[in-house]
């Protein structure tokens, strides 16, 4: 049974590799074509595929519930952009995304 | 300490095209929200500038590092938010205000990051 908490955690999930997609995608002073297509693709149906969720979790939960949670996308972006970037997880970093995340919730409040 | 202008003059570009994709991907959602889901000019008009936002922070992501740059996205809240107050009268109240300043603080934290 996917619960609509978990659905909303996949939503992020999915928006945080998308994203990664897309930096791979860029990757590069050369554009490669077929990494290029295939990242560009894999990223934008990944994006979308959140996209859907999103409207779709909207008809679950209120809009007040659904919109701070969307910002939790950044903390997976942070751990993939460790993990397989090799970017830093600075204390600048995590405070600035913790911000982010408590004005999201104090945008809807 | 906090704003790094070296950094601010590094990530310049990124930070940019950031912004360009969180005004479209606001304005996106805006066209759905007076569109009210039904089939209409502005629900097409709404994903087509959300698709535009998503490939102007792929533009962004060559200017610079994904964890400095994806968290800025969320610039497109402040312009929904403003956006929903401009043209469907919603109302702001204080504490939205410091959401505004929450998350444009947050944005700058990692503006100014180079790591």
């Amino acid at each position: 049974m996917i619960t609509p908490f978990l659905m909303i955690v996949l939503m992020t999930i999915l928006g945080a590799i998308g994203g990664f997609c897309f930096k791979l995608a860029t990757a590069g002073q050369k554009i490669i074509r077929t990494k290029f297509v295939v990242m560009f693709s894999l990223g934008g149906l990944l994006y979308l595929t959140a996209a859907i969720i999103n409207i779709y979790v909207l008809n679950l939960l209120p809009y007040t519930v659904v919109f701070p949670l969307t910002s939790i996308t950044y903390i997976w972006t942070l751990i993939i952009s460790s993990k397989w970037l090799d970017e830093k997880v600075t204390k600048k970093k995590m405070i600035g995304v913790l911000s982010i995340l408590l004005g999201a919730y104090l945008l809807v409040l | 300490m906090l704003a790094n202008l070296s950094a601010f003059k590094n990530n310049q570009k990124g930070i940019l095209f950031m912004i360009l994709a969180a005004v479209c991907t606001s304005t996106g959602q805006l066209f759905w929200k007076v569109s009210e889901g039904q089939l209409s000019w502005s629900l097409f008009l709404g994903l087509v500038l959300y698709g535009l936002g998503a490939i102007t922070m792929m533009v962004a992501f060559r200017y610079g590092k994904l964890s400095v740059l994806h968290p800025l996205m969320s610039i497109s809240y402040v312009l929904a938010i403003l956006l929903g107050q401009w043209f469907l009268q919603e109302a702001l109240s204080l504490i939205n205000y410091m959401g505004i300043l929450f998350i444009i603080f947050g944005s700058i934290l990692m503006g100014g990051e180079t790591e």
